[in-house]
């Protein structure tokens, strides 16, 4: 009784979640890779944004979104999370806003540029993606440690992390008087936690210190709405990639080889697992003294993340 | 959340979302669902008869009388579904390309063929299907039609349909309300009962199944059992990665589709009704890892259902 070849290859609609009063997460499925979340603040008369999305119509759609939760208050504020283009691409649709980050997440989006002319887009590690007409918006007020922004009396502390984790510059955006994280991605629900960017080490000490905050609703980078027993289980996949690397170190296996011969176990309900690889590499790095966020050799990273993945490219529904 | 009773009937789940239940959700025994806007409705699917249909519209009159139906969608091909349109016919019937397609071979002919058959296969139909009066129907297909998603405003009602198929049939759609976060899913859902790929693949359903987890309802009404919230799209996940895991396996091991079904102890998934329905579900699995594996035709299938639920010739 088939009538079609046709198979699609979507998402669900993305959703608005009203987290606490007057703050708003934007959760886009299936969180897999490019598909990021967002956020955002309304107040009396305008509103703050926490993060763009990876294509043109998905921050158009943000946008329309939010338009219609604040109804037409204009978004004058739009803080990055860190510079992956997932989460900064859509950032020139933001016109009237002052945009917002740490001084390293504007230079890697200068240093990144478009998708059109980007290595790391154009490396063919992901599945073609539509991006639309993207223009490079980087952030124009920049801090180092930490900036505290106000949306009428609610105060929003956006707080670099102190060392490279998931980026060079992750930055978390913490409401303490409704114990609310947007957490960026130092954490993913549902989905492998990426590291090859950062530091593995790096994230165990930041995603710990996230415990002392105390939030109860988390807003991660990537995945639905959680609590904070995720910090927990992404701190518990960390230490899985670290005892990984520390065998493989031991016996003198590649990366590559180290992940291939992994039991995920509970990991294996993860998507994108093949992150893994990725995540190898840099941990090798980290455990051979290279230093939190130090240049490695990404392209091969990215190229056993391929192999990893049966040699096909990433798939990407953005 | 609150648990709607799974009794026959209009049940109204949010403000403008109501589902008509029709136990006991077996072969032919379809829900169906109406969503209202200003003054219009909006009817996901009509039933598998014109005595049947008529009693839903005129139970749905109470609601219907203010706010006529200007719009049905059939969720998808399969005669319980849509062989009540003549009787909504001034309405904007949509469905999917590929459902609009197999709409025109899936009449009641093909029904009434089947309750002629001698042996066991016929008397397992007339045993499924005598209820139902499938003559004097005249087939009333799509009117409009489209290929992947589309949005509809029903009187200020937003309301979008996402075809998700083939899985179950060729064209899967599902009706998504987001305010009301209500999702009619059409037969991607059985609950209670067993879930059926006539089209496959198995694997395009699983990831159909994903989809509608996603979209994070409160309220999920199937084409046949009772309203259900995530666990019940789990549940179907879970039946059709059992499936697929175990007819891959015999499949690999050059089992036949015949032995595989015969093989397979479906443990838990045993206790749904129509269990026998794994003779066209391991097929579907057959199907898509061998694309030269020998096509059943539907007579076969049914005879093999039959055969799996103890009757024999």
């Amino acid at each position: 009784m088939s009538g079609s070849t046709y198979v699609p290859d979507r998402t669900a609609p993305p959703r608005v979640e009203e987290v606490s009063a007057g703050v708003y997460a934007y959760i886009q499925p299936d969180g897999t890779w490019w598909i990021n979340n967002t956020g955002f603040i309304v107040g009396d008369g305008r509103v703050a944004a926490v993060d763009a999305c990876s294509t043109e119509a998905r921050t158009r759609a943000l946008l329309a979104a939010i338009a219609r939760v604040a109804g037409g208050r204009p978004v004058q504020t739009l803080v990055n999370t860190h510079h992956h283009g997932d989460h900064t691409h859509g950032n020139y649709l933001f016109t009237d806003a002052t945009i917002v980050a740490h001084e390293r997440c504007r230079e890697g989006i200068l240093a990144e540029g478009p998708p059109g002319t980007s290595k790391l887009v154009g490396s063919g590690t992901w599945t073609d993606v539509d991006w639309g007409s993207i223009r490079t918006a980087p952030p124009f007020l920049t801090y180092t440690d930490r900036v505290t922004l106000y949306v009428d009396e609610l105060r929003c502390d956006v707080i670099h992390v102190g060392t490279p984790a998931h980026s060079t510059n992750d930055s978390i955006i913490w409401i303490p008087e409704r114990q609310v994280l947007f957490a960026g991605d130092l954490l993913f629900n549902g989905g492998t936690p990426f590291l090859l960017a950062g530091s593995v080490t790096g994230a165990v000490t930041a995603v710990a210190n996230l415990i002392d905050l105390g939030a109860q609703t988390i807003v991660p980078g990537h995945g639905p709405v959680c609590g904070p027993e995720i910090i927990d289980e992404v701190l518990a996949y960390l230490t899985f990639v670290l005892d990984l690397a520390r065998d493989g170190l031991a016996a003198r296996i590649s990366p590559l080889e180290a992940a291939r011969s992994a039991d995920l176990g509970k990991f294996s309900d993860l998507t994108d697992s093949e992150r893994l690889a990725g995540n190898l590499h840099r941990a090798y790095a980290d455990l051979s003294g290279a230093g939190p966020g130090a240049r490695i050799d990404a392209a091969a990273a990215l190229a056993d993340m391929v192999s990893l993945n049966g040699g096909k490219p990433l798939t990407c529904r953005a | 959340m609150t648990t709607v009773p799974y009794t026959k009937g209009l049940h109204q789940l949010t403000g403008t979302c109501s589902a008509w239940l029709v136990p006991d959700g077996t072969w032919g025994w379809s829900n169906a669902g109406l969503v209202t806007g200003e003054g219009q409705s909006l009817l996901v699917d009509t039933l598998f008869d014109l005595a049947m249909t008529r009693e839903m519209l005129a139970g749905l009159a109470p609601v219907t009388a203010s706010h006529p139906i200007r719009t049905v969608v059939n969720t998808h091909a399969n005669g319980d579904h849509w062989f009540g349109n003549e009787l909504v016919a001034q309405a904007e019937i949509i469905a999917a390309t590929p459902t609009a397609e197999e709409m025109a071979g899936n009449g009641p002919d093909l029904l009434l063929g089947l309750l002629k058959q001698g042996g066991a296969v016929g008397r397992f139909a007339r045993h499924i299907f005598e209820p139902f009066d499938f003559t004097g129907i005249t087939a009333t297909p799509a009117t409009r039609t489209f290929d992947s998603e589309l949005t509809l405003d029903v009187g200020g009602t937003r309301v979008e349909l996402y075809n998700l198929g083939p899985a179950h049939t060729g064209g899967d759609s599902v009706v998504w309300v987001p305010e009301e976060r209500t999702l009619y899913a059409g037969d991607l859902l059985f609950i209670g009962g067993t879930p059926i790929s006539w089209a496959g693949p198995i694997s395009n359903w699983v990831r159909a199944c994903q989809f509608m987890l996603d979209l994070d309802a409160e309220f999920v009404v199937p084409g046949h059992g009772p309203v259900t919230d995530a666990s019940g799209i789990e549940g179907v996940r879970d039946y059709l990665e059992f499936v697929q895991h175990e007819a891959a396996e015999r499949h690999a091991r050059g089992m036949s589709p015949e032995d595989a079904m015969r093989d397979i102890a479906l443990g838990r998934f045993g206790e749904l009704d129509e269990h026998g329905r794994l003779a066209q579900n391991v097929l579907a699995v057959y199907y898509e890892l061998d694309p030269a594996v020998e096509r059943v035709d539907t007579l076969e299938v049914f005879r093999r259902i039959a055969a799996l639920e103890g009757w024999t010739e």
